[in-house]
């Protein structure tokens, strides 16, 4: 009897709570952040370390689109590793597409979060304009990459549940964007309280500094379509000019890894690849160690090093001028007709070729530079020679030169653990440089434009964009590589992500139409013209 | 209930409640009842009017014998003439019928069983210890009731014992003397006394039972064997939440498989040991090492892409199988599944409900069948008992590569002859003819150049398994238990691997009063791997390198595993992904235990007898502990610096559920089963992870050893409540109906639509009872139903909004944040809907020695649970939507017989047949008409996809460029075009699957052989392609010398005469310009699965001593591929469990085992 009045009232019980009593506190995830409570500004952080160069720890991005195949299409470095088909033009669809893999569904949606979730808040307005800026900053580099793409409806997902983003043309996409750093800079206002503060791990929050990057990125996607468009090109010159461009180094647009943490992602990438994951893979290569003993770039030593064993990540080696050499590109191991052994002048060893200095550029705590004073001056020398803009072209370019050698001074400032960093190059190095290769308005375009490869050295994106929009320096591509894709050519752009046909087919086919030569290597990027 | 609800909801509830309030009603009403006994004063005017019209026994038990078909014995002639009542209405049960004849007599009976009742004097019978002695003396034969028989004066008493096949005692057999009215039955001990002549059959019979002839001898003593009726007949099934029913009222399919089937050629995970058993079951060849997942689908998959393995309930307790951890496109272990934590030796049986209809009771999980496992109990013994059960095992890899040994390492012809071109060639066979030239290897060593042909055999090492069980167990009167305990050690063909597992089954059931019953069971597992093996692609993966080195390339030179640096010795130096085999096996780590309890404790409450009520609580929950190290030195990662992680997952279910039930006959026609009840399950899932690196102090492992070691922790609860009942009505036992329904509420729902209704109909038919048939038909049954179900429910909690989280780790002191998903968060998902038709066809033949079980199914799923891979330039992976419909038709074909059943040999044998074919019907909208599971390490487009219009499955790829005639195309270069566009290039799912299974017993002898097939899928072989590239693939002899030249056309048309580089044009198709096509082969097989040999010691042996039973058995599995077509691989070469079948690349390589097994009783 007991029983079933015990197991009555258990049944009664249990039913008097109702079916779905309490199931929508049990359906709060009591663990995570939700829109009430989230502060963007954490996003934004983590938009700019992404942007950075290494979103996973393994740096991907960095590793293939940037070194694996940027550093050495461009003739930074060199390698005769297989997998390391830059300078041989053989195709890895999944190295192509690195960057795209890694940033869309992580800092673009970040940055799209921050924009869409700080519109509306007046009191935010700063920090929504300096995300605007940024995220034009994010955009440029992977339009240029892959030319058509998706923009205006890329990150909306969640927001405005759009799943299948239509690829925007390029020539849309730089439209919109210089608009968007014209409207943003207009409106970024000093006096207003700052709410991003040390979250910005660029500028602090600072909108003087972010104003000034914004109209030194207009000047940059403006020189870009010098060849597409130069009236457009010109007007966005001077609007940019008279908005107000980098001044000093100061201004740098620089992202510190000073206090890094091993094994995340908050390591420079590119170190991580060069003196961590893949330390043996990469030498400078000879077009640029060529180059920079021609002129007696000071920086030679500070680009390189000769290790008795690159494999040891810990082994400095021995940096002076003297011994640097350079790895000429298209070569192998494979013992057949590529071999580097076959290669003119081999050293019998290919440790003697120099690595990138673990002491500069390679450190894990290196600062990535997004947008230099340095790049800026010499853009601006560019703009006066073509009639642009006023001023004075030599000016510009010793600055910009000047600017690119006080590099060093800036990693040797911004860096914190061992070793010791090397101290900056002295400016009277520089000064005798300048003076041994002054500004030449015969050979202005190609002298302008190669030093700003060489100020661009591991920037490889804005190295290999510039390049392909000048023409400068003068690179003799490696013809005959077997199994290339280019048919002997440096690449014009990388190809898509073989994911894309598969979940956006429409879109993607549209914007595959709109290529000279298909989704491939050696079609051309809409500024890029033939 | 809040008003913001809609009135559906608001409705569904208050039926619900209504249902359970009459339900207490009716307990109340009951309760009355059996309090009051107030029986009706005509009823007991009736009773008095009777009782001067007494009849003689033996007329009454005659008539009872015609009409009902029941026999009788009693003890003495004299009982037939003693007056009894008559039967005052026929439309009662047997016991019923009986009771009230009797009332008064003197007399009283006694049922053996369904047919078979002994009438018995009261007063003999008084002293317990005499009821055995009563029941040997009964000589008057049910079959002799019908007529009078002369009685023939008996010479002998011949005493012995009835056994089953497990060696126990058998009690309640009955024992009749062929050609008399004689007979008895055994004893609670097997013990059986009978008078009977030389020259006389004695006749051994009992329901489950062969029925047994022995001729009387000059031995006065003897022992029989009975072996198990297989047959279904009169089978008792268990159903979904436990209930047991007579397979005849079962209106689908249903099938048991005996807990031996588990026992002797073994399996780690039970899963995979149901291979080949069960007709429609599809147990999937994954390539996954012996402590992996396995992959078991009933009638195909049900789910696009969500979960479509089985609700497996131990004991009634609902029993997670989710696996934590499996390989992928970039690698992996496989981190195993809940399968591997249950020992076969404490399994009684495992019954397989296939269908929607057999599972409907479980609600939003029983769209994908249930597998019911019942542990062994004590409830056939008395007094106490010891079982010992030892298993031991080898295990071999089986070499399945078959590579080309004409040439050797190197590229482009080269022989390496310095350290620099053997690091750049460690993966390559494109070197010179093999000639035993002077070569040099990677670390500047000289070698003769010669084919390496024993990298396995050098590399892999035998495995072992050694299970050891006891068991002790025990019954009375009151009640039963069994203790059972058992300790596994495994170690692998990879070395430096190892499994230890200890157990502790609890099973036990007690009658605390004649009414009031409490079981409770208890399943204890402490489980510790050391170093699972990783598959697909490279990193960690000993198997990859093993397969991957070159033909010349003898694996021991990697022995010393790191060089002079202490760095890992790399088989070259242009892949750093590409490790040392040793390295990995001796250096990584990874170590994972699991505590694991799993219980449930019940009571039931008989308040009448026709009347129960029960309630249960029951809990499955693990604790999971995963260390991973990747240890100093490695090439690949943290710079050599090593790093740690720790995992650990703390997950359980809780369900409460209350029952309240009758059983009830109605006019002796009409029976009903019923019973309705709630059930509350909720779910709790903790997941935390810590680690760094690299090592502060190199190669000393610990977490405390890195300086920044971030933190992620994971919380999920969910809960589901439900309502649920069942009617059971049957009638004249020829016809049954089942209908049952379940509601359940989902709290990962949004609230406005997380009600769910489940219902469910069957039907079975004995056509054999009522229509007239041919001799030699013996039985046939017709069923139907129809059901439905869900497979997913509501997947996890907190899908439906967008959250955020923070990183373990910080830029620069400033936090970093991120949106927590990949996935778009839905607002509003629902279950996924799964319905089933199904009918069924059971018949036996030719006295019950040819039976045939026929099921065909249709099931269609809708409003599926699809993670749809989504372009990532949304900012996401995956949107998690509710579009997807497809459907499983098939076909099962289960055929048993018996052709030889003798005294000393039987020969059973039993093949099952299963067709299922799926078809993807809908993805949402009309433009989307592929899903994408998963994608390979390797090959461009390549793909596991679900395409609408297609079976389930497709491998996606593209093919070869061909002309109208079907001539390859190939391009000016003379390398093959590819097609336009990726295409579909079959399922890898396999349609149809089957075993074949022959027991033959000689005396004391079994030999038991299973044989098991698959058909109908394609497998793309990853291994293959990288071995294309790699020039060791025999294909790739093709064109060494002098080039290879495409056989097809130009692009113009003409016969292609262009000559390639053999190196590049099989790299071209492998990589540079991929043709999955080539590398799709047909995986169907048939292989001898299992064969095992056992002999018991005779009885006369033992005795009776101290030892009740010895076993031993000779067991082999994976003995032989009869047929198969991929090279280099065994055809069951998954490398996951996961739905997406139809990807080999670099998984645990096939093994076979052989061993043996003893088994003491004591």
């Amino acid at each position: 009897m007991k029983y079933k009045l015990l197991l009555s009232v258990a049944i009664a019980g249990l039913l008097s709570t109702g079916c779905d009593k309490n199931f929508e506190s049990i359906n709060t995830d009591p663990e995570h952040l939700t829109p009430a409570n989230m502060n963007y500004i954490y996003l934004f952080t983590s938009a700019e370390l992404v942007t950075s160069g290494n979103s996973d720890a393994n740096s991907y991005e960095d590793w293939r689109n940037n070194l694996i195949y940027g550093s050495t299409m461009i003739q930074h470095l060199s390698s005769t590793f297989g997998y390391w088909g830059g300078d041989k033009y053989t195709y890895n669809s999944g190295y192509n597409s690195a960057y795209w893999d890694n940033n869309y569904n992580n800092s673009i949606k970040n940055i799209v979060e921050v924009v869409e979730n700080t519109k509306d808040d007046p009191t935010k307005a700063n920090f929504y304009n300096i995300a605007r800026i940024f995220k034009v900053f994010m955009f440029q580099r992977m339009t240029d990459m892959y030319g058509d793409i998706p923009y205006s409806e890329a990150g909306l997902g969640y927001i405005k549940q759009i799943t299948s983003p239509k690829y925007d043309k390029q020539q849309d996409i730089y439209a919109d964007m210089l608009n968007e750093l014209n409207d943003a800079a207009g409106k970024l206002d000093p006096a207003a309280p700052n709410s991003l503060n040390a979250s910005d791990v660029v500028y602090g929050g600072d909108p003087v500094l972010w104003k000034k990057f914004a109209y030194s990125e207009m000047l940059r996607l403006a020189m870009r379509m010098v060849k597409v468009d130069p009236g457009q090109a010109q007007q966005w010159a001077q609007a940019a000019v008279a908005g107000g461009v980098f001044t000093s180094t100061d201004d740098d647009a620089i992202l510190s890894h000073q206090d890094f943490t091993s094994g995340t992602p908050t390591i420079n990438g590119n170190a991580w690849v060069l003196a961590g994951v893949d330390p043996n893979a990469a030498r400078l290569s000879k077009t640029f160690v060529d180059y920079l003993k021609g002129t007696n770039d000071p920086r030679l030593p500070y680009f390189g090093t000769v290790a008795a064993n690159p494999s040891d990540v810990e082994d400095l080696g021995d940096n002076s001028a003297a011994i640097q050499l350079g790895q000429p590109n298209g070569y192998d191991n494979a013992g057949g007709a590529h071999d580097i052994s076959t290669a003119p002048g081999y050293p019998g060893s290919q440790a003697k070729y120099s690595i990138v200095n673990r002491n500069t550029f390679a450190r894990y705590d290196a600062p990535t530079f997004f947008l230099t004073y340095a790049e800026t001056s010499l853009l601006e020398a560019e703009a006066v020679v073509r009639g642009w803009i006023s001023g004075d072209a030599a000016a510009f370019y010793t600055a910009g030169v000047t600017a690119a050698m006080q590099e060093f001074d800036q990693i040797a400032s911004r860096v914190k653990s061992n070793p010791t960093p090397l101290s900056g190059i002295p400016a009277g190095a520089i000064t005798t440089y300048l003076a041994a290769n002054p500004y030449d308005p015969a050979d202005a375009l190609n002298q302008i434009n190669t030093q700003y490869w060489v100020a661009t050295f591991l920037d490889e994106y804005e190295a290999w964009a510039n390049w392909r929009r000048t023409g400068f320096p003068d690179l003799i591509p490696i013809a005959g590589y077997p199994g290339n894709v280019t048919n002997g050519q440096i690449p014009r752009r990388f190809t898509y992500p073989i994911s894309e046909p598969i979940t956006n087919g429409v879109n993607y086919q549209a914007a595959v139409g709109n290529l000279d030569n298909g989704d491939k290597m050696n079609s051309h990027v809409w500024w890029d013209k033939p | 209930m809040r008003k913001a609800k809609t009135i559906r909801h608001a409705l569904a509830c208050f039926v619900c409640v209504l249902v359970i309030y009459s339900g207490a009603g009716y307990a109340q009403n009951d309760i009355a009842y059996a309090g009051g006994r107030n029986k009706s004063i005509t009823n007991l005017n009736k009773e008095e009017q009777k009782t001067d019209q007494k009849e003689k026994l033996l007329t009454v038990l005659k008539q009872l014998n015609e009409t009902k078909g029941v026999y009788f014995l009693f003890s003495e002639q004299s009982l037939g003439n003693k007056l009894v009542n008559p039967v005052e209405t026929s439309e009662q049960n047997v016991e019923k019928i009986l009771t009230q004849v009797l009332k008064n007599t003197g007399l009283k009976f006694k049922k053996i069983n369904d047919k078979t009742f002994v009438i018995l004097s009261k007063e003999s019978n008084n002293s317990k210890s005499g009821a055995t002695a009563q029941a040997a003396n009964f000589n008057i034969a049910a079959e002799q009731l019908k007529g009078v028989s002369a009685i023939t004066v008996p010479v002998d008493i011949i005493t012995g014992k009835v056994i089953g096949a497990d060696g126990g005692p058998l009690p309640g057999i009955t024992i009749t003397v062929k050609g008399t009215r004689r007979g008895t039955s055994s004893g609670s001990d097997g013990s059986f006394s009978i008078q009977a002549n030389k020259g006389n059959i004695l006749v051994f019979s009992s329901i489950g039972y062969v029925t047994q002839e022995i001729v009387v001898g000059d031995e006065l003593s003897i022992n029989v064997t009975l072996q198990d009726e297989k047959r279904q007949l009169n089978e008792v099934v268990v159903t979904a939440m436990g209930v047991k029913k007579q397979n005849r009222a079962v209106g689908y399919s249903t099938t048991t498989v005996d807990g031996s089937k588990f026992t002797q050629s073994r399996e780690t995970n039970i899963g995979n040991a149901l291979t080949g058993q069960v007709a429609g079951v599809q147990v999937g060849g994954v390539a996954t090492g012996p402590y992996g997942s396995s992959r078991v689908i009933i009638r195909g998959n049900a789910s696009l892409n969500g979960n479509n393995q089985p609700l497996y309930v131990i004991d009634g307790v609902p029993y997670d199988n989710s696996n934590q951890g499996a390989s992928g496109q970039w690698g992996g272990a496989d981190y195993g599944d809940g399968l591997s934590n249950i020992n076969p030796d404490d399994i009684e049986n495992i019954q397989v409900l296939k269908g929607v209809a057999a599972t409907a009771l479980y609600g939003y999980r029983g769209g994908n069948g249930a597998i019911l496992i019942t542990t062994k109990s004590g409830a056939r013994s008395r007094g106490i008992g010891v079982e010992l059960n030892n298993n031991m095992t080898f295990t071999n890899v089986i070499d399945e590569r078959d590579y080309q040994y004409t040439y050797g390492q190197g590229t482009q012809g080269v022989l390496p002859t310095t350290a620099d071109i053997a690091n750049a060639t460690a993966e390559s066979a494109w070197g010179p003819a093999i000639a035993g030239q002077d070569a040099v290897n990677m670390v500047g060593d000289h070698y003769k150049y010669t084919a390496q042909k024993d990298n396995f055999k050098n590399f892999y090492q035998t495995g072992l398994t050694n299970q050891t069980s006891v068991a002790l167990l025990g019954g009375n009167d009151k009640g039963h238990f069994r203790i059972g305990l058992s300790n596994l050690y495994l170690s692998t063909n990879i070395p430096n691997s190892n499994m230890k597992q200890q157990g502790i089954n609890f099973n036990s059931t007690y009658n605390i009063t004649s009414k009031f019953q409490v079981n409770l069971t208890a399943n204890y597992i402490f489980e510790q791997v050391k170093n699972r093996a990783s598959f697909s692609d490279a990193p960690g993966n000993a198997v990859a390198s093993t397969l991957y080195v070159a033909n010349t390339f003898d694996i021991r030179w990697l022995k010393p595993r790191v060089d002079s640096n202490r760095n890992e010795l790399l088989p070259g130096n242009q892949d750093i992904y590409f490790e040392n085999p040793y390295f990995v096996a001796y250096d990584f780590e990874n170590k994972t235990t699991r505590n694991r309890l799993t219980g449930g404790l019940t009571m039931k409450y008989n308040i009448l007898d026709w009347l129960y009520v029960q309630a249960q609580v029951t809990r499955d929950g693990f604790v999971y502990n995963q260390r991973n190290v990747t240890p100093n030195g490695v090439q690949y990662s943290n710079a050599g610096g090593g790093s740690i992680q720790l995992t650990t997952v703390d997950q359980h279910e809780l369900n409460v559920n209350g029952i309240l039930g009758i059983t009830k006959k109605f006019a002796d026609k009409i029976s009903v089963n019923a019973f309705g009840g709630v059930n509350s399950q909720d779910n709790v899932w903790n997941w935390t992870q810590g680690g760094g690196g690299p090592f502060v102090i190199p190669y000393f492992y610990s977490i405390n050893n890195v300086s920044s070691k971030p933190y992620n922790f994971n919380y999920t609860h969910s809960r589901v409540n439900s309502v649920y009942g069942s009617v059971d009505i049957g009638y004249k036992d020829f016809l049954f109906l089942t209908a049952t329904a379940r509601n359940d509420w989902f709290s990962q729902l949004n609230p406005k639509t997380n009600s769910y209704l489940y219902p469910s109909l069957a039907a079975s038919f004995i056509f054999s009872d009522v229509l007239r048939m041919p001799s030699w038909i013996n039985y046939g049954k017709l069923r139907a139903s129809y059901a439905e179900s869900s497979n997913t429910g509501a997947a996890t909690a907190y899908q439906t909004v967008l959250t955020y989280n923070l990183q373990g780790y910080q830029l620069n002191g400033q936090p970093l944040g991120y949106v927590n998903t990949q996935n778009i968060p839905n607002q509003n998902l629902k279950p996924v809907s799964i319905k089933e038709f199904e009918v069924g066809l059971n018949m036996e033949f030719l006295n019950n020695r040819l039976g045939i079980d026929l099921a065909y199914y249709d099931k269609k799923t809708s409003d599926d649970i699809v993670p749809v891979t989504v372009s990532s330039t949304s900012g996401y992976n995956n949107n998690t939507i509710n579009v997807g419909r497809l459907r499983n038709k098939g076909l099962e074909v289960l055929i048993t017989a018996t052709p030889i059943r003798g005294k000393d040999f039987t020969w059973n044998m039993s093949f099952n047949f299963a067709q299922n074919t799926s078809k993807i019907e809908s993805l949402g909208s009309p433009d989307v008409k592929s899903l994408q599971l998963n994608v390979p390490r390797f090959g461009d487009g390549v793909s596991i996809s679900n395409v609408v219009g297609l079976p389930y499955g497709q491998i996606t790829g593209y093919k070869y460029k061909r002309d109208a005639n079907n001539n390859i195309i190939y391009d000016t270069a003379g390398l093959p075009l590819r097609s336009d566009n990726i295409e579909n290039l079959g399922s890898g799912v396999y349609k149809q699957t089957g075993g074949f299974t022959n027991d033959f017993h000689y005396k004391n002898f079994t030999l038991s052989i299973l044989i098991d097939y698959k058909f109908g899928a394609k497998i793309y072989s990853g291994t293959n392609l990288v071995l294309y590239s790699e020039g060791l693939q025999k294909t790739t002899l093709q064109g060494r010398e002098g080039g290879y030249v495409g056989k097809g056309v130009t692009e113009d048309g003409k016969t292609n005469t262009k000559a390639v580089v053999a190196e590049t044009y099989w790299n071209a198709i492998a990589f540079s310009d991929n043709v999955a096509e080539e590398f799709i082969y047909d995986a169907s097989f048939i292989k001898l699965r299992s064969m095992s040999l056992s002999y018991s010691l005779p009885k006369s042996i033992l005795k009776d001593g101290f030892i009740k039973g010895v076993t031993f058995t000779l067991v082999g599995r994976n003995l032989a591929t009869l047929l198969k077509h991929t090279p280099n691989i065994d055809p069951e070469s998954n490398y996951t469990n996961t739905n997406a079948q139809g990807l080999d690349l670099a998984g645990y390589p096939a093994v076979r085992s052989y061993g043996f097994n003893l088994n003491l009783k004591f």
